[in-house]
């Protein structure tokens, strides 16, 4: 039984907002089934009470002052580099 | 020595410059003409007696993935192929308060996927030792042109090995800072819980210099700390160096480790036992799992990181029918390969009906990763192994075989999971290629690295 399907692999190609074509849909199925049956090693580990901490160094807390700073030029200069703009706002499709 | 006026910041770029001209490695995706400028005003502020910083007239390459202002930043992608940086990086502006001149930006697997820079959307590296082999990746630009005399230095970033080994396979320094070290603000992201950006260079002093001028906590990283200052009064001759028996037994065979590295590893223990370092045999059982982990958490965090690229705010964009039709369009088409097969694996490990069989249980094996590592340093100062199981491989040889590629990285995830720093030195050659040894110090403690990266490049210098 593969662990995962050239059904499977379009529709994640579909969550992901990624075009996959049928050739590439089954070559990728056959990549991730590598992939999949090389970290299912992982089925082995004793993690039973494990509890995840989220860190990798002890951080605490930091507050900072409430005042305020430079105001960010650089926003103009990345709507500048919208695909399309109309009155100073990104321009999209109809999202609903 | 540019202040003395010894050497001129100018004459040290323009030999840079030769170098990249002279080689052909594909080392750089973009030359920056105004690092001209930059590196005369050092040497007018030299000659005019001016006090010039540390950093003033080096040049250094940056990898393709830190912004810089006003500079096209691509990280190896057509999606950003026209992308200019509206902002420069904390680091690089920490760099040109030192005076840094910043001379190009370097090629890099796409997104930092990769361990071979084969996944440019901008050609293929080349190994300045073996032109027919890969520099390694995903820094593979910055290391090719640290060992070719084409930087002075260079920043690269590691998300999973992506600095120490293409520093193993040509020959330099690579450093991976603590997690948390160096601010990330600017770099563009790949998986946030393993990128580190750090620096390739020709000794570890330099990496050290390096270092010190971009550490430091950044309120715009807010995962980015101030080093606590530790009592580090050590003496590294009473270093015990612990060698995780999953990943290299003195004794037996090492299946998996080519035989020049296996070694040219065993020489380097033997060479410090034999200055009194004590070399003991230590075990970090979680070890084992350490890259099934982290290709499941980094193709998860790589599939919610790379979402932004959507054709709407800005980088690549292809127009289709409807809104998803534009999307679908401009991901498939702005995207290489590799990084739509990691996006895919992100996607599925983090779905609702496989979440607690992969990326659940990933996360959880990278806790007893930690905690076996907080053990282990407490019998140990410094964890040893090779940097890579092989030395440098040939363009093409693993392009097709995603799971042989990651290999390439067994020895460098850990650090990146557990956050700990982690450092490459050369410690030997195969033939012509040249192999690394890694050595991986308690958090934050990256001096006691240091000096060691520094005793063993004084003792036992390589040819």
């Amino acid at each position: 039984m593969p662990k995962i399907t050239v059904k499977e692999v379009k529709k994640l190609g579909l969550l992901s907002r990624v075009s996959i074509s049928e050739k590439e849909a089954s070559e990728l199925q056959k990549d991730m089934e590598k992939i999949l049956n090389f970290v299912s090693k992982l089925e082995k580990a004793e993690i039973s009470d494990t509890i995840c901490s989220t860190l990798n160094v002890e951080h605490v807390n930091i507050f900072r002052g409430d005042e305020a700073g430079e105001k960010p030029a650089r926003d103009r200069s990345l709507l500048k580099q919208a695909p399309e703009m109309e009155r100073g706002y990104i321009k999209t499709k109809k999202v609903l | 020595m540019i202040q003395s006026g010894k050497v001129s910041a100018r004459e040290l770029l323009v030999r840079c410059v030769e170098n990249i001209k002279k080689d052909k490695l594909n080392s750089f995706v973009e030359l920056f003409d105004d690092a001209y400028e930059k590196a005369e005003e050092a040497d007018r502020k030299a000659a005019e007696g001016q006090t010039i910083p540390l950093l003033a007239g080096i040049p250094i390459a940056v990898k393709d993935n830190i912004l810089i202002e006003g500079k096209k930043c691509s990280a190896g992608s057509k999606i950003l192929k026209n992308y200019v940086a509206p902002y420069s990086t904390s680091v690089i502006k920490k760099l040109e308060k030192e005076g840094a001149v910043f001379l190009g930006r370097t090629n890099m697997d796409e997104f930092a996927m990769g361990s071979s820079t084969e996944h440019s959307a901008y050609g293929p590296t080349k190994n300045p030792h073996d032109k027919k082999r890969v520099p390694g990746g995903s820094s593979g630009g910055s290391a090719a042109a640290v060992a070719a005399g084409e930087c002075l230095v260079a920043l690269g970033s590691d998300t999973g090995g992506s600095i120490r080994q293409p520093a193993s396979f040509c020959g330099v320094v690579g450093l991976k800072p603590t997690y948390g070290a160096v601010s990330r603000n600017g770099l563009i992201a790949m998986a946030s819980s393993l990128d580190q950006i750090g620096t390739l260079a020709k000794t570890a002093e330099d990496a050290e210099i390096i270092f010190n001028a971009i550490k430091g906590r950044d309120p715009k990283d807010s995962t980015s700390v101030e080093p606590k200052i530790k009592n580090l009064k050590f003496k590294i001759e009473n270093f015990v160096i612990g060698v995780p028996k999953e990943f290299f037994s003195p004794r037996g065979d090492n299946p998996g480790l080519s035989r020049s590295v296996s070694s040219s590893f065993k020489e380097a223990l033997e060479n410090l036992q034999r200055r009194g370092f004590k070399i003991k045999e230590i075990s970090i059982p979680s070890l084992e799992y350490a890259t099934e982990v982290y290709y499941i958490i980094m193709a998860a965090e790589v599939s919610s990181n790379l979402a932004r690229y959507d054709g709407i705010k800005y980088g690549l964009s292809q127009k289709g029918k409807t809104l998803l039709d534009g999307y679908m369009k401009t991901r498939k088409s702005g995207f290489g390969k590799e990084v739509r097969r990691r996006i895919l694996l992100g996607a599925y490990v983090l779905s609702a009906g496989y979440y607690d069989a992969y990326y659940g249980r990933a996360q959880k094996v990278r806790e007893l990763i930690k905690n076996d590592f907080k053990k282990a340093f407490g019998e140990a100062d410094i964890i040893a192994s090779p940097t890579t199981p092989t030395p440098a491989f040939k363009i093409g040889e693993k392009a097709d075989d995603p799971v042989q590629m990651y290999l390439a990285d067994i020895f460098t995830n850990a650090a990146n999971l557990t956050g700990v720093p982690a450092i490459s030195v050369p410690c030997g050659f195969d033939g012509k290629l040249p192999l690394g040894i890694q050595f991986m110090a308690p958090w934050v403690e990256e001096e006691k690295m240091f000096s060691l990266g520094k005793f063993f490049e004084e003792n036992f210098p390589i040819n």
